[in-house]
């Protein structure tokens, strides 16, 4: 028979040992250079069912595999497993596009509109036709500021529930707010319309949330959500209420963000329902060199480093140090998990706007040509441009395609990623090599945990 | 008590065969059904019980609910 080691696998040495990434399975571990060694010449030899251990556990957790294995078809139907599955009826809901904030890096257009009763009935008719053929509902509430009108979610959490009863199928509901009026009143409101999870942006310590994340009036937030999380944590006991709280970098917040996050241990992390996230923030462009830019001006607060892996490898080290044991394979998994393909890939993920237009991404809504797949008819039907649609929905070009089957992280971004930048707008090298580099650091940074990625000898021990 | 527990898990589409779990839960899931159960039988499942997928069987789910409710299954 024999084996060969998986093609998905990116290979480190250190310290006497070779450190190996799998990203087919989210997965690392470390094995002793010569073990190693001894292990790749003797490949052809390995017999089904191995007595060796080591190699049991190899080939049980998918480091190597059959030497007839096509991995190329495995990736594809990995990504169809998470594009066009029916597991679940995606739906991102904007009540409204208008918002109480008026964040200096927001890309929206603060619309003052709201949802109708005729749009609600229809998403509601909408549900009630399709959710025989799905598995489940689950709701991600967005906006502008989904709670500037709570009335619309509860009414339409209300009538989801039943329909779900109806179908005997679960109902569950995330939410994007800027968390100023989530109050512990409010958030006993929101329990009852399911919404478990939430995600928050603090960009820093007052002085600078204050400069990057204000009312629409100019007024300071800082200190109102601070008190509307600390009244959460504190009154509301259940441990399966959860809490991303994000940090949007920029050069200013990213200055701050050490003293933001010591701020954030030392009150939030040291709970397990709040998580920290980091992203840079957004600019309404989809320019690779932006990117590349910030995390270039960010790289000497976070350590020296010249190439962009040693960059990002530093910044992340900064940025995930900071949580406890327990939090950091819940943070591996997540950080991961977010080079998965985009809900904008899915075909079973609709964004409905507060008049009913269907989009496929939260960020372009705007997009003249690409922005918007269809529209909800007053009795619940979907008109859906397939034109749109496909660039959404599709993997690439055949000619991209060959250079994700040459890449070792296809089993993560699939192909897709975020579509807009692989397909609507069309795939580009460079933004590519930097989502590598930050593959690579994020398994570099967390391959010193032993709890993340063991010695495969003490696995067995 | 035992019914109305069985009936949250029926209404969520979570179904057992011989008090063995046969639907697959995922996280999210996990998480609304813990709420709802917390919510109706006004009890907190401590932190024990958190590592341990407490819905593969249903006896013991009971088992478990019952417990912090202080009656027996």
């Amino acid at each position: 028979m024999g084996y060969k080691l998986s093609k998905y696998l990116y290979e480190d040495e250190k310290e006497g040992y070779v450190f190996l990434y799998n990203t087919y399975k989210v997965d690392m571990l470390k094995i002793k250079k010569p073990l190693f060694e001894a292990i790749k010449e003797n490949l052809s030899d390995i017999k089904e069912n191995p007595e060796n251990p080591v190699i049991a556990k190899l080939i049980e957790k998918r480091y190597l595999v059959e030497d007839s294995v096509n991995e190329d078809r495995e990736g594809d139907l990995m990504y169809l497993k998470t594009c066009h599955s029916n597991k679940q009826l995606l739906l991102t809901i904007l009540p409204t596009e208008g918002c109480n904030f008026r964040c200096e890096y927001c890309y929206e257009e603060h619309k003052q509109n709201k949802m109708s009763e005729e749009t609600q009935e229809a998403l509601i008719k909408f549900v009630r036709k399709n959710l025989k053929y799905y598995g489940g509902l689950s709701v991600s509430w967005f906006g502008g500021e989904p709670l500037l009108y709570p009335e619309i979610i509860e009414h339409l959490s209300e009538e989801f529930k039943k329909i779900c009863k109806n179908f005997k199928k679960p109902y569950t509901a995330i939410m994007t707010t800027n968390g100023y009026l989530l109050d512990y009143d409010m958030f006993c409101r929101m329990k009852k319309c399911n919404v478990t999870n939430y995600q928050i942006t603090i960009d820093g310590p007052a002085e600078v949330h204050d400069k990057q994340r204000f009312l629409a009036g100019g007024q300071p937030t800082y200190d109102k959500i601070i008190s509307n999380l600390t009244d959460i944590k504190e009154k509301e006991k259940s441990k399966f209420y959860t809490f991303s709280l994000r940090t949007n970098l920029t050069v200013q917040s990213a200055k701050a963000y050490p003293k933001l996050a010591q701020f954030l241990k030392d009150n939030f992390f040291v709970d397990g329902r709040f998580t920290p996230r980091v992203r840079i923030a957004w600019n309404g462009t989809n320019d690779a060199d932006y990117e590349k830019n910030i995390i270039s001006d960010i790289s000497s607060i976070f350590g020296e480093g010249s190439s962009l892996e040693q960059t990002q490898e530093n910044l992340q080290k900064s940025m995930y140090g900071i949580t406890d044991e327990n939090a950091l394979r819940k943070n591996f998994n997540e950080i991961m998990f977010a080079h998965y393909p985009c809900y904008a890939a899915k075909a079973n993920s609709f964004i409905f706007g507060p008049d009913g237009r269907l989009f496929k991404c939260t960020v372009h809504f705007d997009d003249s040509k690409d922005g918007v797949a269809g529209y909800l008819k007053p009795d619940g039907h979907l008109e859906v441009n397939d034109t749109i649609d496909a660039k959404w929905i599709t993997q690439m070009t055949a000619k991209d395609k060959g250079k994700c089957y040459d890449c070792k992280a296809y089993p993560l971004c699939q192909g897709v990623g975020c579509p807009y930048k692989m397909s609507v707008r069309g795939r580009r090298d460079d933004e590519c090599e930097a989502k590598v580099a930050e593959i690579i650091s994020t398994f570099r940074v967390f391959s010193s945990n032993e709890k993340i990625c063991a010695d495969v000898e003490e696995m067995l021990a | 008590m035992r019914d109305r527990l069985f009936t949250i898990m029926e209404d969520n589409g979570v179904e057992y065969e011989d008090n063995v779990l046969v639907t697959e839960i995922d996280s999210i899931q996990y998480m609304s059904l813990m709420v709802e159960i917390e919510e109706e039988f006004e009890i907190e499942f401590p932190d024990m019980f958190l590592g341990e997928n407490i819905f593969e069987n249903f006896d013991r789910l009971c088992e478990i609910v019952f417990g912090l409710v202080g009656e027996v299954a």
